[in-house]
């Protein structure tokens, strides 16, 4: 009873409704992005959008489609060189080139994990690498993947010398071994969006849910019902722990209801195809042993924990501040902050930064980054620490933001 | 059922907004009265459990009521002075809400609700929001709240601020009505807001007991009399300056006014019947209600 009417209170507000709307409307532009970020070239090298062009790049890559073993490889290899061999391909003329690009579609994610493949450094990106591989190379295709990485950490003056102590390092190089490879290759545009739009969705999920939470506590005080309300039987215990749980509600309805319909709405247009394929083949260097529907429970599972910890921290700051206004800060202080020292360029700090809340709410960005921290001996990769962490302390927090709010005082 | 206040100090910074006071209420309604910076508020929050105080002790059948936790609450109802509420809620779901605060089971919070706006006239807002009511019916919402656990001991703190001379008499006649088997304890600097329903007035200066009593008592302490006399035109600054002058009613000839001294003003004096506004003035002076804060 006393959560229905916490959560009517934040809801039967202007602001309350303006939120739900804004975070319908934040939904349906990220799945029209990314739907829109689907694109074809078609037979006269024009890019095309829309369902029919979804289409035809499903079917185009469903060609392709099975395990990405040698032999397939070296099929894949020799397309490249036929198709780059073409008169379309070598003429000076863009427009050509974007014809013999169109033909390239079906193949295209294999090209670019190629392009990392077969570099001459681990850092290095070259988008024209793969039209340089034949196909007797084919069978160095995983093997060059940890090999690149462990030049990298053992060159001089590399980065990964001062940045990765030797455990860290050796545990890098054992899941770049213990990858299972041949890997599966499927259209898989719809996971792809999915994760690549996915940060504004958590991240201004967690801007708005820091508005609502706001005001639980503070809006008390604001209102100046806060007299009546502790002066209530219940009004220091159940009905602080009722505010505590609609907070909670609040956060995991309004959160996954966004996540959900997001990821529905977007695989419905784009596809399920291929769910079971590895991160790798979006990510080729993240030493993550993942799918991409893992990848993606796992990105929803650390948005849904960081929205929480956002959310449950600014009750706090708004229960210990009586300041709704200020409380609402609290969220946006903590996604822009870590992103103002991140560009201070210190790759310490950048280090740091991997295990701060905000982390969170990108973890499909966190999947790609060499975030490991040696701790007593052990080597944690940063996902690893973060989940269970934040989930600690936003456990810890309920117990506070109750104690603190029960022993207001009114003057 | 008593509720004894001992030795009771509240200090803000080395300032005392309640002073040692001391008092024991049984059922009936007792008036709080004082001009506003008095320490009623301060008062009346430290009996609510809002505020600890910094000495002495509050005690409900001789228990320490901040002992008594929720056990205490449990037996409160309580009209704040400056009475916040939940904009956007219906009067029934603020009701409900506030019932559901207190530990009222909903089948049983409902009926209570029906009853109480009933009777306090607010059946027809029911499905109004609470921003959109006006002051009297706000204060009215507000009195409902309060009587909705039926309590032991009703806290009203400034019930009639605001409120128009209509709305002032249905809401004395209103507390009059609840006042039976409970302590009510009003707050108030408007006189006749408990003039004429409370058991006991008590007038509270700088945080202290002034006097305390029935309104006969009350008057009968006061150590002048009051006069009514009349001054020509050219006299009444002068006699404003001269005596404590309760009421100044112009006439064609001067103004007719009402004296309070222990000697005659003016020839044409003559004794009138002293009223606890003439106490009240007697005790604050002419400037008592102008300085308005919350102590």
């Amino acid at each position: 009873m006393m959560i229905r009417y916490e959560l009517k209170k934040v809801f039967a507000s202007a602001g309350g409704e303006l939120a739900v709307v804004l975070t319908l409307l934040l939904v349906l532009v990220s799945c029209y992005q990314a739907v829109s970020g689907v694109e074809w070239v078609n037979e006269a090298g024009e890019p095309e959008t829309g369902f029919a062009a979804i289409s035809k790049l499903r079917r185009a890559q469903k060609e392709w489609a099975g395990t990405l073993d040698e032999t397939r490889l070296e099929s894949i290899i020799r397309e490249n060189q036929r198709l780059c061999a073409t008169p379309e391909a070598q003429s000076k003329d863009y427009k050509q080139n974007d014809i013999a690009y169109g033909w390239k579609q079906g193949i295209r994610p294999v090209l670019n994990m190629m392009n990392y493949a077969y570099s001459a450094d681990f850092q290095e990106y070259d988008w024209y690498r793969n039209e340089q591989v034949t196909p007797d190379q084919a069978g160095d295709f995983y093997a060059n993947r940890t090999k690149l990485m462990t030049q990298w950490m053992h060159a001089d003056n590399s980065s990964a010398s001062h940045l990765l102590t030797e455990k860290e390092q050796a545990y890098l190089v054992e899941q770049y071994e213990t990858l299972d490879s041949p890997f599966d290759y499927d259209y898989s545009e719809g996971w792809t969006q999915l994760m690549n739009n996915s940060v504004s969705v958590i991240m201004i999920t967690a801007l708005i849910l820091g508005y609502l939470c706001a005001g639980i506590f503070a809006n008390e005080f604001r209102w100046k019902s806060d007299s009546i309300f502790f002066s209530t039987v219940l009004g220091r215990n159940r009905a602080v722990w009722a505010k505590v749980k609609a907070g909670f509600l609040l956060v995991t309805g309004l959160y996954w209801a966004a996540v959900t319909l997001y990821s529905l709405i977007t695989l419905g247009c784009l596809g399920f195809d291929g769910w079971n394929c590895p991160i790798q083949i979006k990510m080729w260097k993240s030493f993550y042993h993942l799918k991409l529907w893992q990848a993606w429970c796992l990105t929803c599972l650390g948005g849904y924990i960081g929205n929480l910890f956002f959310a449950f921290l600014t009750m706090w700051v708004s229960a210990k501040t009586r300041s709704s206004m200020f409380a609402a800060t609290v969220p946006f202080l903590l996604i822009f902050l870590p992103n103002f020292l991140d560009n201070l360029g210190n790759d310490r700090v950048s280090k740091l930064l991997g295990l701060l809340p905000d982390q969170l709410l990108q973890l499909d960005q966190a999947l790609r980054y060499f975030n490991v921290y040696e701790i007593f001996g052990k080597v944690f990769s940063a996902i690893s620490l973060l989940l269970p962490t934040f989930t600690a302390l936003t456990l810890l927090l309920a117990p506070i933001i109750y104690r603190e709010f029960c022993r207001k005082q009114i003057r | 059922m008593d509720l004894t206040i001992t030795h009771l100090t509240k200090e803000f910074g080395g300032f005392r907004a309640v002073n040692d006071f001391d008092f024991t209420m049984s059922c009936g309604v007792y008036g709080l009265l004082g001009v506003n910076g008095a320490g009623k508020t301060t008062l009346m929050r430290m009996l609510t459990t809002l505020m600890k105080p910094t000495s002495g002790c509050i005690t409900w059948d001789g228990e320490d009521i901040f002992a008594m936790d929720g056990k205490y609450r449990k037996l409160l109802g309580y009209l704040p002075q400056d009475y916040g509420f939940y904009p956007d809620f219906s009067v029934w779901d603020y009701l409900m809400y506030i019932a559901s605060l207190k530990g009222i089971r909903p089948a049983v919070a409902k009926q209570r609700v029906k009853e109480l706006l009933h009777q306090v006239g607010l059946t027809k807002a029911r499905n109004q929001k609470m921003k959109t009511l006006s002051g009297g019916m706000k204060r009215r919402a507000g009195i409902a709240q309060a009587m909705l656990n039926d309590p032991r001991i009703l806290i009203l703190d400034e019930p009639t601020a605001g409120l128009d001379p209509s709305e002032r008499i249905r809401f004395r006649n209103l507390i009059s009505e609840l006042s039976e088997d409970r302590i009510v304890l009003l707050s108030t600097h408007i006189v006749s807001d408990i003039e004429y329903i409370a058991k006991q007035i008590i007038l509270m200066k700088d945080g202290s007991i002034l006097i305390s009593g029935t309104a006969e008592e009350i008057i009968a302490s006061m150590p002048e009399r009051v006069w009514c006399c009349t001054a020509a035109k050219g006299r009444i600054e002068e006699a404003l300056k001269t005596f404590q002058v309760a009421n100044v009613k112009t006439v064609p000839a001067g103004a007719e006014l009402r004296v309070i001294s222990d000697q005659k003003p003016a020839e044409d004096a003559v004794l009138a019947e002293p009223t606890l506004e003439d106490v009240f003035l007697y005790y604050f002076g002419e400037r008592s209600g102008e300085d308005d804060d919350t102590l």
